[in-house]
């Protein structure tokens, strides 16, 4: 530069000094990026679900059954589709799960990757030995979410499970998540439960866990064959079955039907259902469809300071089936009294659900220790400590009130 | 980012630099026209026509026309002008005619300067008649277009306006299309397109200032304002600098724009280029400035901010509702053209955790079997689209087709066909495509299309937080940026609630009372920034 000799070489304030302290300040901002790392997205295995047995061997603790994507096989569409299965498993023996999923890169072409896996599936030996050292490690791991769906199985093996195919979906984990959603807002014995509803519970009131379970129906050597799906029906199906309830992270049992919805009644988490009555007259049913229904809870005390739990499911609903002759569904008294028997059934429900958790099985899946914690401390602060004896004696009431809005899109039966 | 502080001091510390520039600038004057300053016209027609045949190396437009005038015949005439730049009818009826016909009594009675004087008063009916005594006006004005009249004995001539010629007619402008709106755009000719703004604002508070500047192309340049509206600091400012401009050429406004800037680094524009005069009087309208040069449709308007870049005229012509939806379009259309690429490499290189999981599987099935890494397929995609826009633009027109075929069949297509390049990242560069064309300001589009590639340069290397790390970084470059004092951001940083009607939204005729907030008076600090002709650039 011409007119440079007068000035010093360095100005602080001049520009190739600020360029170089800015180069100094996105140099050091780069290694603030923290843990990540490049990876090809055509070197990732996506897993879609984990599965969770106990290790039938005995050698090891666990055998963990991983459902990763094909990608290619999956759209059909594209080019270098071998039209083969849109998923495949590994399973690896373990005394650990990480131990066992890393253990998986010898059988491995590429990094599996749990950013999206969105099942998590425990066999039924390995729930009834405890289901809470194994969710430590989704809610643990980073890669992991933890909102993710958790299921039981009943009667086979999470690896069953997963190397099912399943002709709706394509992929069999969406089956058995959209099964669950499917059921729970359409009829509602099962709900789904959250990795993070599992930890959420190890907090205060001793909530016992429950899992929505699912077994299998039909020919297990087809189930996991290609050929499965190209028959009508299928060879094997995955079924929802009933929700089933821990104590102390161990299975206990599974619930009957009819209780597995009075649980999800008591747990407001009904969307939608149907409830079948007996014609209030005459010989055949009536169908009640639940548009809203919603449970809330009031903790009270008797005399001797001990919690009284009492329930109330408040629902809505329409008649929409009858096979009653002469029931004139046009006169609100009618409904009013349809109501009424919708209500009692829907209390039945509950309190079947009651006395088997209360007083047969003795294990708060009901979260009324929880209720009780929130609403009434006091008295959660003083029973807190021999709840498990506490809950089988804690009584309760549970009261139903229906509001029937309609009779669909007819009025009087056609039946006379 | 640190062009304007670092600049200032520089100039303020080195004194003995400027006079050394100084210096060269006169030298360069000196080269120029400056020669004939002051040289008086002599009294000789012989030798005055021998000077300029000599000066002009004989050139064969320049016409002589030799005339003798009607009742002073011993009296010779010399009208001298350029083919072409003068339009023949107009010389023929008003100077030719009225010189050759009309009675020309009084030889003997009136000196040559006498009758040029009666002349002028009397014969020559054009609009423009002027007195030229020395040969630098004679020089201006005969390439302008006048025809320059010299007679015997006077060492006055006479120049009259018949500026014509063959020039491009008013028709529709060409970048800033419009459904509803005037028709008009400018054209090369800075007369007319002085007299469209002013058909527009027929105001007397509508003013304008000519200067000329190229030594050698002697381009007139005008800047139009409406008085009281218009800043004066900023008016001051502008007049500096364009004042201190001297180069040898000005042959179109993008070389004012580079030279009146502030920012001279940054990849914003700061001034903003514009081809209808319906835009260009909303902005005088609005205090703005305007600087018109002759032989090209686009004026320029200063201060320019980066709000001005998305605004269309047909913003106000159409309703509000439709307006403020459009407004919106083009600023997220805008952020798809910057960054759509770049995140899109960073989910994909990056953050496959943060797309749905069916989208995911989808991507994952097309990038099976793609030979390159996700980042360099972008890069060569969005390669390719630039080679084939400037094809498309520098072609003749004639071959348009095939390029259309040969650029969407051929490499759209079959590229992905062959399993190449992923479909998605044809999608990707397709959609950043249009979406860049969505601005009504071209330079702002510029601005983006450099940017994305630096951002994909951030965002395969460190995904998302390179995105971060680097719109972080314009954001504190576009907050340094002024415009003739005029911060970038305004009215968004600084923040002036009052301004915002007129941003992302753009509020009900009913609503805009006030005119956006003056904000160049109150600022203290101006840029006044001294053009540096052919300067080596700082650094």
């Amino acid at each position: 530069m011409s007119g440079g000799a007068r000035k010093p070489r360095l100005r602080p304030d001049s520009l190739g000094v600020k360029l170089a302290l800015l180069a100094v300040l996105c140099g050091t901002m780069s290694l603030l990026g923290g843990c990540w790392d490049q990876r090809y997205l055509d070197k990732l295995g996506v897993v879609m679900a984990l599965g969770i047995d106990a290790d039938p061997t005995g050698k090891q603790e666990f055998l963990v059954t991983v459902q990763v994507v094909l990608p290619q096989n999956v759209a059909a569409e594209s080019k270098g589709g071998l039209g083969g299965a849109p998923v495949t498993t590994f399973s690896e023996a373990g005394k650990t799960l990480f131990e066992a999923l890393r253990k998986m890169s010898s059988k491995t072409s590429r990094r599996l990757f749990f950013s999206h896996t969105q099942l998590v599936v425990i066999g039924e030996s390995a729930a009834r030995k405890g289901i809470y050292p194994l969710v430590d490690l989704i809610e643990r791991n980073p890669d992991i979410r933890s909102d993710i769906s958790i299921v039981c199985t009943r009667g086979i093996k999470a690896q069953q499970l997963l190397q099912m195919t399943t002709q709706m979906e394509n992929i069999p984990v969406n089956q058995f998540r959209e099964m669950l959603d499917v059921n729970q807002s359409a009829y509602g014995t099962n709900y789904a439960v959250y990795v993070k509803d599992i930890i959420r519970i190890r907090g205060k009131g001793q909530k016992q866990a429950v899992l929505p379970s699912i077994r299998a129906d039909g020919d297990k050597l087809t189930g996991r064959t290609v050929d499965n799906v190209s028959q009508i029906p299928p060879a094997e199906i995955p079924v929802l079955s009933t929700m089933a309830v821990f104590r102390e992270g161990k299975l206990v049992d599974y619930l009957k039907p009819k209780e597995s919805r009075g649980l999800s009644w008591l747990h407001d988490k009904v969307k939608s259902t149907v409830i079948n009555l007996a014609c209030p007259q005459a010989d055949g049913y009536l169908v009640v469809e639940v548009q809203e229904a919603s449970t809330g809870y009031k903790i009270k005390s008797d005399e001797e300071g001990m919690p009284v739990v009492n329930a109330e499911i408040r629902l809505t609903g329409s008649v929409q089936e009858i096979m009653c002759p002469d029931l004139d569904v046009m006169n609100e008294g009618v409904l009013n009294n349809i109501g009424e028997l919708a209500a009692k059934a829907v209390k039945d429900e509950a309190e079947a659900a009651i006395i088997r958790l209360q007083k047969k099985l003795r294990t708060d899946a009901l979260g009324w220790g929880k209720e009780i914690y929130l609403k009434a401390p006091s008295i959660w602060k003083r029973i807190e400590d021999d709840w498990p004896d506490v809950f089988p004696r804690v009584n309760s009431t549970v009261t139903c009130n229906v509001k029937i809005a309609g009779s669909g899109t007819r009025g009087e039966s056609i039946l006379k | 980012m640190f062009g304007s502080g670092s600049y200032l001091q520089g100039k303020r510390k080195s004194g003995g630099k400027s006079d050394k520039r100084s210096a060269r600038a006169e030298r360069h004057e000196q080269e120029q026209l400056q020669p004939f300053a002051g040289l008086p016209l002599g009294v000789s027609l012989e030798k005055n026509m021998e000077l300029i045949k000599r000066e002009l190396g004989e050139s064969q437009d320049i016409i002589f026309r030799c005339l003798q005038l009607k009742d002073a015949e011993s009296t010779k005439a010399l009208i001298v002008y350029v083919q072409g730049m003068v339009d023949d009818e107009r010389l023929n009826e008003f100077i030719l005619q009225p010189l050759h016909r009309e009675d020309f009594p009084g030889e003997g009675e009136l000196s040559p300067k006498g009758m040029l004087e009666r002349m002028k008063n009397k014969q020559l009916s054009t609009g423009i008649v002027l007195d030229i005594s020395d040969w630098k006006l004679f020089f201006q004005k005969l390439f302008m277009g006048y025809a320059i009249i010299m007679l015997e004995g006077s060492d006055t001539a006479l120049g009259a306006s018949v500026v014509g010629g063959e020039r491009r007619g008013i028709e529709e402008p060409k970048t800033e299309m419009a459904i509803r709106g005037p028709r008009e755009g400018f054209t090369e000719s800075i007369r007319v397109n002085t007299s469209m703004i002013r058909r527009k604002i027929r105001s007397p508070k509508l003013w304008l200032e000519q200067w000329t500047i190229g030594e050698i192309s002697q381009t007139p340049v005008s800047i139009m304002y409406v008085k009281g509206l218009a800043d004066e600091n900023v008016l001051a400012d502008l007049r500096e600098r364009l004042e201190s401009i001297r180069i040898d050429g000005v042959l179109e406004s993008g070389y004012i724009e580079e030279l009146i800037s502030d920012q001279k680094w940054s990849p914003f524009p700061t001034v903003i280029n514009i081809e209808r005069p319906d835009a260009v009087a909303g902005n005088l309208l609005e205090g703005r400035i305007v600087i018109l040069i002759d032989g090209t449709p686009f004026v320029l308007i200063v201060p320019a901010i980066l709000n001005m870049f998305f605004q269309a005229s047909e913003d106000y012509y159409q309703r509000f509702d439709i307006a403020t939806f459009l407004r919106m379009l083009r600023f997220v259309s805008f952020l798809i053209a910057l960054m759509m690429p770049s995140v899109y490499i960073a989910i994909v290189g990056y953050h496959q955790e943060m797309i749905p999981t069916q989208l995911l599987l989808k991507l994952a099935a097309q990038r099976e079997g793609v030979p390159f890494p996700a980042y360099l397929e972008a890069f060569i995609m969005e390669f390719v689209f630039e080679i084939l826009r400037e094809a498309v633009v520098r072609m003749p027109s004639a071959a348009g087709n095939t390029i259309s075929i040969v650029g969407g069949l051929v490499i759209g297509q079959s590229v992905v066909e062959a399993g190449i390049v992923s479909p998605a990242v044809v999608i990707v560069v397709a959609f950043t495509a249009i979406s860049s064309f969505v601005s009504p300001a071209y330079s702002l589009g510029i601005a983006a299309r450099l940017l994305r590639f630096l951002l994909l340069l951030a965002a395969s290397t460190l995904g998302f937080y390179g995105i971060g790390l680097v719109v972080l970084l314009l954001l504190l470059h576009l907050s340094n940026i002024r415009s003739f004092g005029m911060p970038y951001l305004k009215p968004f940083a600084p923040s002036y609630f009052r301004d915002m009607k007129d941003t992302l939204v753009r509020a009900p005729m009913w609503l805009m009372r006030n005119r956006p907030e003056r904000l160049a008076s109150e600022n203290k600090v101006r840029q006044n920034i001294v053009i540096e002709p052919r300067k080596e650039p700082e650094q």
